[in-house]
Order: C-alpha cells, then sequence, then structure tokens
C-alpha cells in the first residue's frame, strides 16, 4: 500500500513509556544548505536540502529510505543521528527532541570509518570504551559481536587487513556493540561489490531478525529497500521531501530468495514507479 | 598406523646455529645472515662521499698555506682532547639545557594548539595569519626584540629557540589534525564522544605521524635557534666554547667540538626519525 504524494504528518507525543524508547518522529523538518556567502561575482545561492519533511518509524520497525542523488537522504538520516541540525521542524526520540548524538542511537556508515591502528576487537568496543565500559566487559561484549558477524580468527587484525565487506561487519558490530534502541544506516554496502552486498544483505537480515532493533536504512538500491525493510520512504528532490511510503508486506524472517517472489517484483515495480516520477 | 615422522632440525638452526650466522655475518661471509651485509651497503655510499670530502678538505688546507684551517688528521687528533675535555662538555651540557627547555615549552604549547586550530575554525582564523607569518619569516629577526626585553640570559636564550621552533610544530601539528577524515570524528561524536575523548581516541593516534615529523622538524629549528643565538648573541655554552677555541688559534679543537655538535644532533635526530619510522607502521 502507498501514500500519495505529500507524506505523513505525525504530531509529536510525549513519551508512554518501554515502548517509545525505539519511536523516531520527525516533524516537518526542513535544512537549506549554503546561501550566506556570496561566491565571486555572484549572488548567494541558497539549496534546500529538505522541506517540510515528516515520518514515523514504529520501535523495531525497519525503514528504508530511497531517492534520487540530492534528495536529502543522508541529511535526514543525519539529522536523526544528531550530527545535523534541522533548520525548521524537529525530530524526536523516545519523545525527546533530539539536540546531538546519544547513546540510545547507533550509526553505520558508508565507508565503515574504522580507525586504522585498532583491531578489530578495539573498534568494535570503541563505543563502550568511550562509554567507560570495563575493560573486561568490553572484550567479551566484542568477543559475542565477532561471534554475531562471523569474524572469528580475525579479532586481532587491522582493518587494512580486511576487505572491505569485513570491514563493514566491523561497522556493524561496532553499531551494535553499544546496544542502541535505533540503528542507523547510511548505505553501508553502497561501496561494496554485488557479491559482497548480497551476501551482507542476508547477514543484515539474519542479525536483525535476533534482535529487531528500530532501523533507518538509507540506500540507492530499491532492490535492496525490499529485501531488507518493513517501509520504504520514496523521497523526491528540489525541495527533498517524502512522495511516498511503501509498505512491505514480505513476510519474515527473510533471506535474499525473497527476490524471485512476484510480490518482491510487484513492490520493487511500485517503487519505481514513484521514483521515475522524480527523475 | 601413524605416519607421523620426526625429521632431524636441518643444520644451522636453532640458538647455535643462529650465533653462528651472526658470527660469519660480522665477518663478511656470504653464509651468514646478511643483515650486516646489507648495513655496510647502505652506510658505504656516505661514508665513501666523507672520505672524499675529507681527502678534499686535506688538499685545500694544505694548498690554501692558511696556518689557521686544520688538516683532517689535525682534527682526528684534536676529537680524543676535545671529547675527553670536561669544559667542552659542560659548554655542551650548559646549551642544552636552553635547548631542552625551550623546545620542551615549544612542544607543551605547540602541539595544543595545532590541534585546538584545527578543531576551532574560529579561533584558526584569529591565529592562522600569525602562524604564517611566523613560518616564513626568519625568527632570527626577532632576536633583538628578545633581547632587549629580556637581556643577555638564558631566559632570552630559551625565548628565541621557542621562536625558532614553535611554529613549525603548531603549523604540522594544525595540517596533521585538519587532514584526518572527518568521518572518524563524526563517527567518535556518534559514539558519545566529549571533546577531550575526540582529542585522545581520534585526534592525537590519528595525527601522531604527522605531530612527529612536526617534532622533527622542530627540533631542527630549536638547534638552529641556540646556535644562532649563541654565535650572534648570547654566547653562555657552546658559543663561549667556540669563541675561546677562536681565540686560542685551537682551531682543530674548534672544528672537532662543532663536530661533537653535529654528532649530537644526528643522535636525536636518528632518535625522532625512528620514532617517526615507527609510528608510520602502525
Amino acid at each position: 500500500m502507498s501514500q500519495l504524494q505529500g507524506g505523513t504528518a505525525t504530531a509529536a507525543r510525549a513519551p508512554e513509556g518501554p515502548a517509545d524508547a525505539g519511536r523516531v518522529v520527525v516533524d516537518g523538518v526542513g535544512k537549506t544548505f549554503g546561501g550566506a556567502k556570496a561566491r565571486r561575482g555572484r549572488a548567494p545561492v541558497a539549496h534546500a536540502a529538505l522541506a517540510d519533511v515528516s515520518l514515523t518509524i514504529e520501535p523495531s520497525e525497519f525503514v528504508s529510505i530511497v531517492g534520487p542523488s540530492g534528495c536529502g537522504k543522508t541529511t535526514l538520516l543525519r539529522m536523526v543521528a544528531g550530527l545535523t541540525r534541522p533548520d525548521a521542524g524537529r525530530v524526536l526520540v523516545a519523545g525527546r527532541e533530539v539536540t546531538g548524538p546519544g547513546p540510545e542511537r547507533s550509526m553505520v556508515f558508508q565507508q565503515a570509518g574504522l580507525l586504522p591502528w585498532l583491531t578489530v576487537m578495539e573498534n568494535i568496543s570503541f563505543g563502550l570504551r568511550l562509554q567507560g565500559v570495563p575493560a573486561a566487559r568490553r572484550a567479551e561484549r566484542a568477543a559475542e559481536l565477532v561471534h554475531l558477524v562471523q569474524l572469528e580468527g580475525f579479532e586481532q587484525h587491522l582493518p587494512g587487513e580486511l576487505s572491505g565487506g569485513m570491514q563493514q561487519r566491523v561497522g556493524l558490530a561496532r553499531a551494535l556493540a553499544v546496544d542502541p534502541k535505533i540503528l542507523l544506516m547510511d548505505e553501508p554496502f553502497g561501496a561494496l561489490d554485488e557479491i559482497t552486498r548480497r551476501q551482507m544483505q542476508g547477514e543484515l537480515l539474519r542479525i536483525w531478525a535476533a534482535d529487531r532493533k528500530t532501523s533507518l536504512f538509507v540506500t540507492h538500491s530499491v532492490e535492496e529497500a525490499v529485501v531488507l525493510s518493513d517501509r520504504i520512504i520514496v523521497m523526491g528532490t528540489k525541495p527533498g521531501r517524502v512522495v511516498a511510503e511503501i509498505h512491505v508486506d514480505l513476510p519474515r524472517p527473510r533471506g535474499t530468495d525473497v527476490e524471485e517472489t512476484p510480490d518482491f517484483l510487484r513492490l520493487r515495480n511500485e517503487v519505481w514507479q514513484w521514483l521515475d516520477r522524480q527523475l | 598406523m601413524s605416519t607421523t615422522q620426526t625429521l632431524a632440525a636441518p643444520p644451522g638452526t636453532g640458538p647455535a646455529g643462529s650465533r653462528r650466522r651472526r658470527v660469519l655475518d660480522a665477518i663478511g661471509s656470504p653464509a651468514g645472515d646478511g643483515r650486516a651485509r646489507r648495513f655496510w651497503s647502505a652506510a658505504a655510499p656516505p661514508l665513501v662521499v666523507l672520505v672524499v670530502l675529507a681527502v678534499g678538505w686535506d688538499v685545500l688546507a694544505v694548498r690554501s698555506g692558511n696556518f689557521a684551517t686544520p688538516s683532517v688528521e689535525e682534527v682526528l687528533a684534536a676529537v680524543p682532547r676535545v671529547f675527553g675535555s670536561a669544559e667542552a662538555w659542560r659548554a655542551l651540557a650548559v646549551s642544552d639545557l636552553s635547548l631542552l627547555l625551550g623546545y620542551s615549552i615549544a612542544l607543551l604549547i605547540g602541539v595544543p594548539v595545532g590541534f585546538l586550530m584545527a578543531r576551532n575554525p574560529r579561533l584558526d582564523r584569529v591565529l592562522v595569519p600569525y602562524l604564517e607569518i611566523a613560518v616564513v619569516v626568519p625568527m632570527a629577526v626577532m632576536m633583538p626584540v628578545v633581547l632587549i626585553a629580556l637581556g643577555l640570559n638564558r631566559t632570552a636564550q630559551v625565548v628565541v629557540i621557542i621562536l625558532f621552533a614553535l611554529p613549525f610544530i603548531t603549523a604540522a601539528t594544525r595540517g596533521g589534525a585538519r587532514t584526518l577524515p572527518r568521518l572518524w570524528t563524526e563517527m567518535s561524536l556518534v559514539f558519545g564522544a566529549r571533546e577531550a575523548q575526540v582529542w585522545r581516541h581520534v585526534l592525537l593516534p590519528g595525527s601522531i605521524g604527522t605531530v612527529v615529523a612536526g617534532l622533527r622538524l622542530g627540533f631542527a629549528q630549536a638547534l638552529t635557534g641556540l646556535v644562532t643565538v649563541e654565535l650572534t648573541l648570547i654566547a653562555l655554552g657552546i658559543g663561549r666554547q667556540l669563541i675561546t677555541y677562536q681565540s686560542h688559534f685551537q682551531s682543530a679543537e674548534l672544528f672537532a667540538f662543532v663536530g661533537m655538535l653535529m654528532a649530537q644532533s644526528v643522535v636525536v635526530m636518528s632518535a625522532l626519525s625512528l620514532l617517526e619510522t615507527r609510528v608510520a607502521k602502525r
């Protein structure tokens, strides 16, 4: 089922209890870049990256955002992460306005962002170290996650000794290590080859099924969004805004073989129809 | 039925074999482990150049007829006298104290200021013009200003050394921190890092290679500042010793003493280079 252009407008509500801990509400956010300084001989040019974007992500929901380049997907994700402040509107997590990064949110980056002088174990436990978790507990937690992402035997390797897919597993493990309520992923498989990407999609489905964290996933790949998500937000450009919400009613648990089903094709085509209108 | 066989250790292995290989290597035998051979292969060209320069110097010294110009033989003969002279070591110690104080202060100021400039755009905009001037303009021009303000004493000497070293340490640290991938800092912020933690866990380890390179450059500048101020205005240690040799026409001793200074500098710079290499290998 899809939502017509205009997106949703969900009013913020006060937290009702632990069940709301994983709810994200984006309430009419807007963001404009540039405009303050004029280039030599030219008038200032402002670019509206986002305009009046509203959506809600329910606890334990996996939501993907797809859209053409420049539609503000990453900007929106960074707002939820607390790395970028909106110029208009607000972002609420568990009923509280986001003013910066917080321990209930964690992020997986496109380029992994591993620190090259730290081993796999040290990278995975990096967030725990910042939180002051004792070394023994950090090591225990990191070992659990090494097993979860199937990197046994590579604990003492440096990032430079790992493949791209392995680095992203470490990035995912690092994000999960701090046990966030909300997992944010900015095209985590975008830099990988097709084979590794598909493998990682399967891994993510397996890992997510074990914990079902509220997840917001930005991707350029429509197929990836359909495979992974409960709901897909389609965004348009100029300015960045929600043009459609598509519920993915494929059964869980899923594997990547869901791509062979007629329902998958139907959903994929529906997303593409919305995207084609934006191109 | 087990088919495992215990093979005899090949000859030349084990602790005795390792010692044997080192001895053979030291005497240049091909049966050695090659490390000594590789060392001498690398060291030979500079040594050959040194010998050629020494021979050339000797020829010039003889041909010039200038009695103040010592031959290589005379300088080599003066080396044990100088290296065994308590007076020479005392002079070196006096100057080394100024060098140590000045360089340490430059390091303690320059590294944090460099990081602050990299992290704070406003502060960076304020300080960058002064930093650029300090890097480009020879700090020797500031020496008379320092002397007028502080007098002919160790404090003025230390300040001059700081002025020579500080800009380079600051600039290298700032440059290294600014070139760190922004992703690393943002990642640490996402995981809850406070500013001090960003410095400790990302900035410092991430830019340590450039910082150490800056420290090496800063030391070279500090040494330049020391020698400049000692020879021109405030002769407390090495400057005074060089003047003593000069006034007593002890040119061979003077050359040997300069060699002593150079040897000390090479040792420190080599240590910093080694540190830089180790840090870069992380």
